[in-house]
């Protein structure tokens, strides 16, 4: 859930990478850092196994100047896709206000996406959190392969809640920032709901 | 969803209960942050440690007092949950980090609030019992105010729904030459 410093005047979103291991969440992380100025970004740090593979989570925040008096940060975090580091990936969930779910287009890794999903789901439920309310995009990526499994099918057997979907290419940088500005839209239509239901709405 | 237990005790327990914060957001008044950060600098300069921070658990930074690297609380928050997967530390409500046979800085945590970790780095030249005194100090008086704060309604409520509706303009100001 968002976190509203009135201090700091911040208000702080976190937005969370998941999918299979080498799908490409670090890829459109690293993307999205090279493209935002850097006074509006802190440096892209990366916990990783000397093979580069993410060992715990890939992280930096953007800021988004000043509108209205408050600043936005969003948190922005991607975790390692192996199973045997589910134990990290679930530490890295905990509080998440949105997440990309990066599948791999490789037909030969369906099954892959589809366990990846179920994991996820296990693991919001561990924490006792609704996987249908929070924020979710899908990104299709590696569309540039040649055997890849058809949007169609990717709909059908992984995105059961009808989200936001997206083709990309990540390490052309292709489809990455619509991902990503997907899933903070919907980051911040769910704040306003939460704003709007509390204490009625403000729009200008 | 597995455990109904209470784990509202101070501790660095395992947490399997419903987050009702699942939903919503967490905030804390500027009037009770203001109270943290005269306490986070009565508590660097009792401990006299390099920096203090009072660390959400999803990895934000709420308040901070001298300097200290910038991704430190995601890796803090990251660190206490990584400790918690390692070894039962239920009931026990702080950690340390000693490092020997260097001259890098020490760490000390302290579990402020179910969901706030605070966070000291200090040298090698200051004791642990030291920290260890000055954070409890800071822990007995900041602990009840943050919890008290949280009954309380937002403020400013109208300012912040205003910022709130202007913030994929933003984004898309940032991303222009992507997006278009």
């Amino acid at each position: 859930m968002p976190i509203i410093n009135y201090r700091t005047r911040e208000i702080n979103c976190k937005i969370v990478y998941v999918g299979p291991s080498l799908g490409g969440k670090t890829t459109n992380i690293n993307v999205i850092h090279g493209l935002i100025p850097q006074n509006n970004r802190t440096e892209l740090q990366s916990i990783d196994t000397e093979g580069d593979r993410t060992l715990f989570f890939d992280y930096f925040s953007m800021d988004l100047d000043d509108i209205h008096g408050f600043k936005t940060k969003f948190l922005i975090y991607g975790v390692p896709g192996q199973p045997y580091y589910r134990s990290t990936r679930k530490m890295v969930l905990n509080g998440v206000d949105g997440m990309v779910f990066v599948a791999d287009s490789d037909k030969s890794r369906l099954q892959d996406n589809i366990e990846s999903l179920l994991d996820l789901k296990s693991m919001l439920a561990e924490y006792g959190y609704d996987y249908s309310s929070i924020p979710l995009v899908f990104q299709y990526n590696k569309r540039d392969l040649f055997f890849i499994t058809p949007v169609e099918e990717f709909e059908e057997v992984l995105n059961d809640r009808s989200c936001r979907s997206f083709e990309a290419i990540a390490i052309e940088g292709k489809g990455v920032v619509q991902t990503f500005r997907a899933v903070c839209a919907e980051v911040i239509l769910k704040l306003n709901e939460t704003l709007s239901q509390q204490y009625g709405s403000y729009k200008s | 969803m597995t455990s109904k237990k209470d784990t509202t005790a101070p501790g660095l327990s395992r947490r399997r209960r419903r987050d009702p914060s699942a939903t919503g957001f967490y905030s804390l008044s500027s009037q009770c942050l203001d109270t943290v950060q005269e306490a986070l600098k009565q508590l660097t300069a009792d401990s006299q440690a390099r920096c203090a921070l009072v660390v959400d658990r999803t990895g934000c930074v709420m308040a901070s007092e001298g300097k200290y690297p910038e991704t430190m609380g995601a890796t803090a928050a990251a660190t206490i949950a990584a400790l918690n997967e390692m070894v039962a530390t239920a009931s026990s409500p702080e950690v340390s980090v000693r490092f020997y046979g260097s001259e890098v800085d020490q760490i000390h945590f302290v579990l402020l609030q179910k969901r706030l970790v605070l966070c000291l780095l200090y040298s090698r030249n200051v004791t642990t019992e030291q920290v260890r005194s000055a954070a409890r100090t800071f822990v007995n008086a900041i602990g009840p105010q943050i919890e008290q704060d949280r009954q309380r309604n937002l403020e400013d409520e109208a300012t912040l729904i205003q910022s709130v509706n202007y913030i994929e303009s933003k984004l898309d100001e940032l991303f222009k030459d992507q997006l278009h």
